[in-house]
């Protein structure tokens, strides 16, 4: 989904198209609890009242959002989940010291200050939100195949050598369509399709596996070009990315 | 060493990175670290370095020392010896096997055993390589000849408690071997349990000499552990199927005789009477011969079916004595009519014929029963006894 893609969704989800709608929300639950979490300073599940406050306020950016006002998506909507967060442990003695510390107790008007300032606190955290939007756009597809970001690590090569064999078969099986097809109809790596036909050492595919499909997927979503930049595909050899 | 990489995700535990060289880290978080997805991170390489190299070092080391105490195993033979094939012909031997059925040791069990042991290099060999060898061998130094067809018991014992070895396996990779040698012989694949070899080995045995060993002893036999250690599992094995009823056999006479009708030929290996299988089938199996079990007839070392049919046999025997010549004579015309072809291949060796009969005469004039364990040349002889 590139961000025209979101735009174009928003403006469906607007006009009444629920399916996209709920779409939207899915695919940006990642983003949402960790706003959350961020704002409440503390690690939050979706059991938690805070995430629901979250998930209220992301969808009213939904509906509140206008592309033309300069602004983008996610610090919208960043913007609007804090304001209700901050509502809410006011009303919630408890948060008393949780306050982030640009908030003062006596302000319960959003001013126009106070926006700026929000804004400005989460791009200059997240220097890129295109690349927020490519995770969760990644964190999706990768559902899909039953992976999961914090397995990956386990699946990583440390080895200098067996990283290059993998950019190379990731990069050799990326140009086979029929077994693109087969992978992404199946949710899949089909590895004995794949074996018959390259050299490569089965042992190697077995051991990282889902390192290699989460490298597959990125190198064929072409239009998530800051992920690709840390990957180093489209480039020659790797510590290239920069976004 | 440091490392750039951006935030993917926040666990309980961790922070997920994609780092710049396309890797993805789990970064462990403390209670109130939490960064925003795409929030650019740096992280200290150092720490996940040490931890890497040490566990390189330890697993390195863990390899090292496993080769260390793993060659030694080879050297050692009972350390870890999984299954012990034992092998007759006439030389007697064990075969020590390790779990992936390479040989880690050979134990001859008698003199024969001993001379083609020291012909062979089995160390390391698998299975089917060591069996080949020593069928090999014991054709080279005639133990098993190209005439005539031998007998090859074998025996397969788990030592551990491992899954069993298939029979059928190491019958065929005796089969191989054979044919690849270009001889024929019987072949007999029997599992055993440890016990069993333990009782054996007691008395200086390998499982298959020992069961017969038993069995000759259940009937009566006096045969000493020396002459079952030295003569060939085929004269052994015919011994049980005699009649066992006069116990005052002397098992000497026994192994002569049977060396006589065994070797018709004169050739100094061990083989059943019939080579020919077309007659083998057309022949009764009531006959007096109590040697015309036929080799094929003995399924498995089941000593039971031998002993009945032997017992009919021995009756027979005893019913002629007291009949009529008639009934010897018929018989002995069958057997000559079988003998026929043998008799041919025996032309050769005439000489070492006569010798040996010369023997013979002494013996079957004291023994009725040896009747039936006659080729062409003694019957006649047992003719003029009579």
């Amino acid at each position: 989904m590139e961000y025209v893609q979101l735009l174009d969704d928003i403006e469906k989800a607007k006009s009444g198209n629920e399916l996209i709608r709920q779409e939207i929300i899915n695919s940006h639950k990642p983003f949402i609890i960790n706003v959350v979490s961020h704002i409440s300073k503390r690690y939050i599940s979706w059991s938690d009242e805070e995430a629901s406050i979250g998930l209220i306020a992301f969808n009213k950016a939904i509906d509140a959002y206008n592309a033309d006002k300069g602004r983008e998506f996610l610090s919208f909507s960043y913007l609007l989940i804090k304001r209700d967060l901050v509502s809410y442990f006011r009303s919630n003695s408890k948060y008393s010291n949780h306050l982030s510390m640009d908030m003062t107790n006596e302000e319960m008007q959003t001013t126009a200050y106070e926006i700026e300032t929000s804004i400005q606190d989460y791009q200059k955290a997240v220097y890129n939100e295109e690349l927020v939007g490519e995770i969760l756009e990644l964190n999706t597809a990768l559902e899909e195949y039953g992976i999961k970001f914090e397995e990956l690590e386990r699946f990583c090569p440390k080895h200098k050598d067996t990283r290059a064999m993998i950019d190379s078969l990731v990069s050799v099986f990326t140009k086979d369509t029929e077994l693109v097809h087969e992978m992404t109809r199946k949710k899949r790596f089909p590895s004995t399709a794949f074996l018959r036909r390259y050299g490569y050492p089965h042992k190697t595919i077995e051991r990282f596996h889902k390192y290699i499909i989460t490298l597959i997927i990125i190198s064929l979503h072409t239009e998530w070009v800051h992920l690709s930049a840390y990957i180093g595909i489209g480039n020659d050899g790797r510590e290239r990315a920069h976004a | 060493m440091h490392k750039q990489g951006v935030v993917v995700k926040i666990t309980e535990q961790n922070i997920v990175i994609l780092c710049n060289d396309g890797t993805f880290q789990n970064i462990k978080r403390s209670r109130d670290q939490i960064p925003l997805l795409g929030e650019r991170m740096v992280i200290e390489e150092s720490k996940s370095v040490s931890l890497y190299t040490y566990l390189r070092a330890a697993a390195i080391a863990c390899v090292l020392l496993l080769i260390f105490f793993s060659y030694g195993r080879f050297l050692r033979s009972d350390a870890a010896v999984a299954y012990v094939v034992a092998i007759d012909i006439n030389p007697s031997i064990e075969l020590q096997l390790n779990d992936e059925l390479y040989t880690i040791g050979l134990v001859p069990l008698n003199e024969d055993g001993e001379k083609i042991i020291d012909a062979v290099q089995y160390k390391g060999k698998s299975l089917d390589e060591t069996i080949e060898l020593i069928v090999s061998q014991s054709v080279l130094q005639g133990f098993l000849d190209h005439k005539g067809k031998g007998l090859i018991t074998s025996s397969i014992v788990p030592v551990r408690d491992e899954k069993a070895l298939d029979d059928s396996r190491v019958n065929s990779i005796i089969q191989n071997a054979l044919v690849t040698n270009k001889l024929e012989a019987e072949v007999q694949v029997a599992t055993d349990e440890k016990e069993t070899m333990d009782k054996a080995h007691e008395l200086g045995l390998t499982v298959n000499k020992y069961k017969i060993y038993k069995s000759l002893m259940d009937k009566g036999f006096s045969i000493s552990l020396e002459e079952v250690k030295e003569n060939s599992i085929e004269k052994l094995v015919n011994l049980v199927g005699k009649p066992s009823d006069d116990n005052s056999h002397d098992s000497k006479e026994l192994l002569n005789n049977n060396k006589d009708m065994m070797e018709k030929t004169g050739e100094y290996t061990d083989r059943p009477p019939y080579t020919n299988k077309a007659e083998e089938a057309e022949r009764p199996v009531q006959t007096d011969n109590s040697h015309g079990l036929e080799m094929d007839e003995i399924e498995e070392i089941d000593e039971t079916d031998e002993e009945s049919t032997a017992k009919e046999d021995a009756e027979d025997i005893e019913d002629e004595d007291i009949d009529s010549e008639d009934k010897e004579d018929v018989d002995k015309e069958d057997m000559k009519d079988t003998f026929k072809d043998l008799e041919e291949d025996a032309n050769e060796k005439e000489t070492i014929d006569e010798k040996e009969d010369d023997d013979d005469e002494e013996d079957e004039e004291d023994n009725e029963e040896d009747d039936d364990d006659n080729d062409d040349d003694s019957s006649e002889d047992v003719e003029e006894n009579d």
